[in-house]
């Protein structure tokens, strides 16, 4: 029998997404929830279950034997972590052991706090190396500097001390056998660490691994740029909130951007309103922010706003790298549209890794090298 | 001429139709080999065999729904809306000889991919697809690709000598996207399957630079409802694909088509692949393929946009599933038992683990039996494109 299912979700539980799926198979909605939180869903059957995707990578079926139309989820009709009946995901196939790690690590991260971040104490304490296994060295520079490195999780590891800039984005610079990686990141970081492991066929792989300090932009970001699109609408709502924090003056721009991405790639220009100016005008030295409003104008197609969309494009390029990749990608689109070129853009971006979610490049390859890179944002479930 | 399907130009339609371009390079001859330039064999790019079977399969998987293109290992294009209109392929092996044999059996002399016939080939195929608004236009490329901030993709004929600017014969990716603007497609996809053979090599760091082949978009041009682009990233001949068959891009877009990329579409029930299915289905099937075949460095980047589109009504959905102990030991021990009725499989322990197949979506029960250790009872629900199933008894 049809109805409206209503789910939510109890004090104790994660943000997560949570899939709708009829009995016989149909997804039927994509609700993202919080603690406290409840939303409701058209469905075809009472029976229909539900599937959470939990920050840690983890999708658990859930399902009512009752076929009840208000369920609440509490933390306790999730199996522990190392439960066998939990669904694995896709994620957890390849680089299994680490992946699986660092999300039960982040799980337990809390978003930066400026209390603790550069506390005096810590600044006369030996960092760490600089060094992965490879011979990598690895900065992580911030808008006051370079960010100090802690202690590593796993031996081998280069890791930061949480940043939290929120004027504009951080570079993260390694350098070498395979060349200089360039990382643009967001000025608020959870956690960031770069690890080289040699793989069966003897090649170095160096990863940097991301966590922002907002975990359902680290998750829609994620599925962004793993062309999830389907579940990425289902954080419609969420992002739709990220945007309307703008207004407040301790705003996190990046999460509001990356809410962005997502509205501008489903061509939802309504949802799109005035905070993607507000985003251009209030922090201008994030290029992704003009791009963003660019583009919204290139699809609104009003003729009479073509210098302004120009003016917006240069500014960006002049500004630098768009933090996240779709952005360097709609920056020299839009570039290229206008007849501009974007080959200048081309240089300083190097060449792009381009199944990374943020801007990276790589710069002075080595002939013969055959050191990969991988850039991961790993701060929330990345789907399965 | 490069029409693999229909024989005939004049019988293509113009109601609303997928045409598809498909440009398969394996010959390179001026990079290397006997023609090869000096200036062309810098750049330390070989001859290619799996995008030549690329290209043949991705045409036959296109036409294997047509009367009498029937095969027994593709269901091939299905969708009722907006059937199959046009083929067009451009196909350089390395043995120079460019003779397909369709799913029926006929041969068909296509074109080589050199730029003339490669553009020869885009504008063929653009006017077909800018017939109808609700036409699908589909793009393939497989062959040698340089990615900067922009994609590029060499013709067979890239850095031939004579041609005062050398990347002359190289296609603008990018730009040809953009320049499809102006095609009233309102569904467009692209399929960009290039190797990356030498990933950012010291040689091509010049700025590449070639042809958009469509050209005169403006800004303001409405961009298509829906668009697919859809990107391989393989480094390294050995993970872009094997000598004798297709690229692992290839076989991922292709599971993802018939079937493991499918969702039931709202109202119809039908099982349905559109472009946003299609896009999330590729990162884990190309991590399963990954994971199988052992290759570090192949991952894939798809990027939909828009609004979601129906692309092909498989027979029916399925998930790619990996059973098996992460224990190897035990997985030695492993007999298996995986129901849902009426379906059944067994798997005995002598058989390769961990177990890989394809299974129905659904609630399935998998039972692990062992020598030594105390059984194992699982429920799983598969729903993803890919399932995986390790677990060690105790």
């Amino acid at each position: 029998m049809s109805g409206r299912l209503q789910v939510a979700f109890a004090d104790g539980m994660p943000d997560a997404l949570v899939e709708v799926v009829s009995p016989d198979y149909e997804t039927v909605g994509r609700l993202w929830l919080g603690p406290n939180r409840a939303r409701s869903v058209d469905v075809p059957s009472e029976m229909s279950f539900l599937r959470v995707h939990l920050p840690d990578g983890r999708v658990v079926t859930l399902r009512d034997k009752d076929g009840k139309l208000k369920r609440t989820i509490r933390p306790g009709d999730l199996p522990p972590p190392a439960a066998a009946s939990a669904t694995r995901s896709v994620e957890r196939v390849g680089d299994v052991t680490a992946l699986h790690r660092d999300r039960a690590y982040l799980a337990a991260l809390e978003p930066p706090q400026r209390a603790t971040l550069g506390g005096l104490e810590s600044a006369n304490v030996p960092q760490p190396t600089d060094t992965l296994p490879d011979g990598t060295s690895v900065e992580l520079v911030a808008a006051t500097g370079p960010v100090r490195r802690v202690p590593p999780v796993q031996p081998g590891e280069v890791r930061f001390e949480p940043t939290d800039g929120r004027d504009r984005g951080c570079e993260l610079r390694l350098k070498g056998p395979g060349g200089r990686l360039v990382v643009q990141l967001p000025g608020i970081l959870r956690d960031v660490y770069a690890r080289a492991d040699r793989t069966a066929d003897g090649v170095w792989l160096v990863s940097v691994r991301v966590a922002t300090g907002n975990r359902p932009a680290d998750q829609l970001l994620t599925y962004l740029a793993g062309g999830d699109l389907y579940r990425a609408v289902g954080m419609a709502d969420w992002a739709v909130t990220a945007e309307e924090m703008v207004r407040d003056k301790h705003a996190d721009p990046f999460a509001a951007l990356v809410g962005a991405y997502l509205f501008l790639r489903t061509h939802e220009l309504d949802k799109l309103g005035d905070w993607v100016n507000n985003l251009a005008v209030r922090w201008p030295a994030i290029p992704d922010g003009k791009v963003l409003r660019a583009w919204q104008l290139i699809h609104e197609g009003n003729k009479d706003r073509e210098g302004e969309i120009r003016g917006l494009l240069l500014a960006a390029a002049a500004a630098g790298l768009p933090i996240f990749r779709e952005g360097l990608s709609l920056l020299r689109d839009g570039l290229r549209l206008l007849g501009e070129s974007a080959d200048a853009l081309g240089d300083r971006a190097g060449q792009v890794l381009v199944d990374a979610p943020f801007t990276a490049g790589v710069h002075d390859r080595p002939a013969g090298a055959t050191t990969q890179f991988r850039v991961a944002c790993i701060g929330a479930d990345a789907g399965g | 001429m490069s029409l693999y399907w229909p024989d005939d130009a004049a019988a293509v339609s113009t109601e609303p139709r997928l045409h598809a371009l498909v440009v398969a390079v394996g010959d390179y001859p001026y990079l290397s080999g006997p023609k090869a330039t000096p200036e062309g064999k810098k750049f330390g790019l070989k001859p290619l065999t799996t995008t030549i079977h690329t290209g043949a399969r991705i045409a036959a998987w296109l036409t294997a729904g047509l009367p009498g293109f029937a095969r027994d290992d593709l269901n091939g294009y299905r969708n009722t809306g907006c059937p199959l209109g046009s083929v067009e392929v451009v196909y350089s092996p390395p043995d120079g000889t460019s003779v397909l044999t369709r799913p029926d059996g006929t041969p068909v002399a296509v074109g080589p991919a050199t730029m003339a016939d490669i553009k020869a080939a885009v504008t063929a195929w653009f006017n077909r697809c800018s017939a109808h608004p609700d036409n699908i236009a589909l793009f393939y490329f497989a062959g040698h690709g340089i990615s900067t901030t922009a994609q590029f993709l060499l013709a067979s004929d890239f850095y031939a000598p004579g041609v005062l600017d050398p990347w002359e014969n190289c296609i603008d990716f990018t730009g040809l996207r953009q320049g499809m603007r102006k095609c009233k497609a309102k569904t467009q996809l692209f399929f960009v399957d290039a190797c990356r053979e030498r990933p950012f090599d010291a040689t091509v760091q010049v700025n590449p630079k070639g042809q958009s082949l469509v050209g005169g978009a403006v800004w303001s041009d409405p961009p298509p409802a829906a668009t697919g682009t859809y990107y391989a990233a393989a480094e390294g001949l050995k993970a872009y694909g094997p000598a004798d068959g297709p690229t692992y891009f290839a076989t991922a877009v292709l599971d993802a088509l018939e079937g493991a990329g499918a969702g039931r579409e709202k109202g119809t029930r039908k099982w349905l692949v559109d472009t946003f299915s299609l896009a999330g289905a590729l990162g884990p099937l190309t991590e399963y393929l990954k994971d199988e075949h052992q290759l570090s460095s192949l991952t894939c980047s798809p990027h939909p946009e828009g609004n979601p589109a129906p692309i092909n009504y498989p027979v029916r959905g399925y998930v790619r599933v990996k059973v098996g102990c992460k224990d190897a030991a035990k997985n030695s021990q492993l007999a298996l038992q995986l129901t849902r009725l009426p379906d059944d499989f067994t798997s005995a322990k002598d058989e390769p683990r961990p177990w890989r197949g394809k299974l129905a979506p659904g609630d399935w029960r998998i039972q692990m039996k062992f020598d030594s250790f105390d059984p194992l009872d699982l429920s799983e629900t598969l729903i993803d494109p890919v399932h995986v199933v390790l677990e060690d008894p105790v």
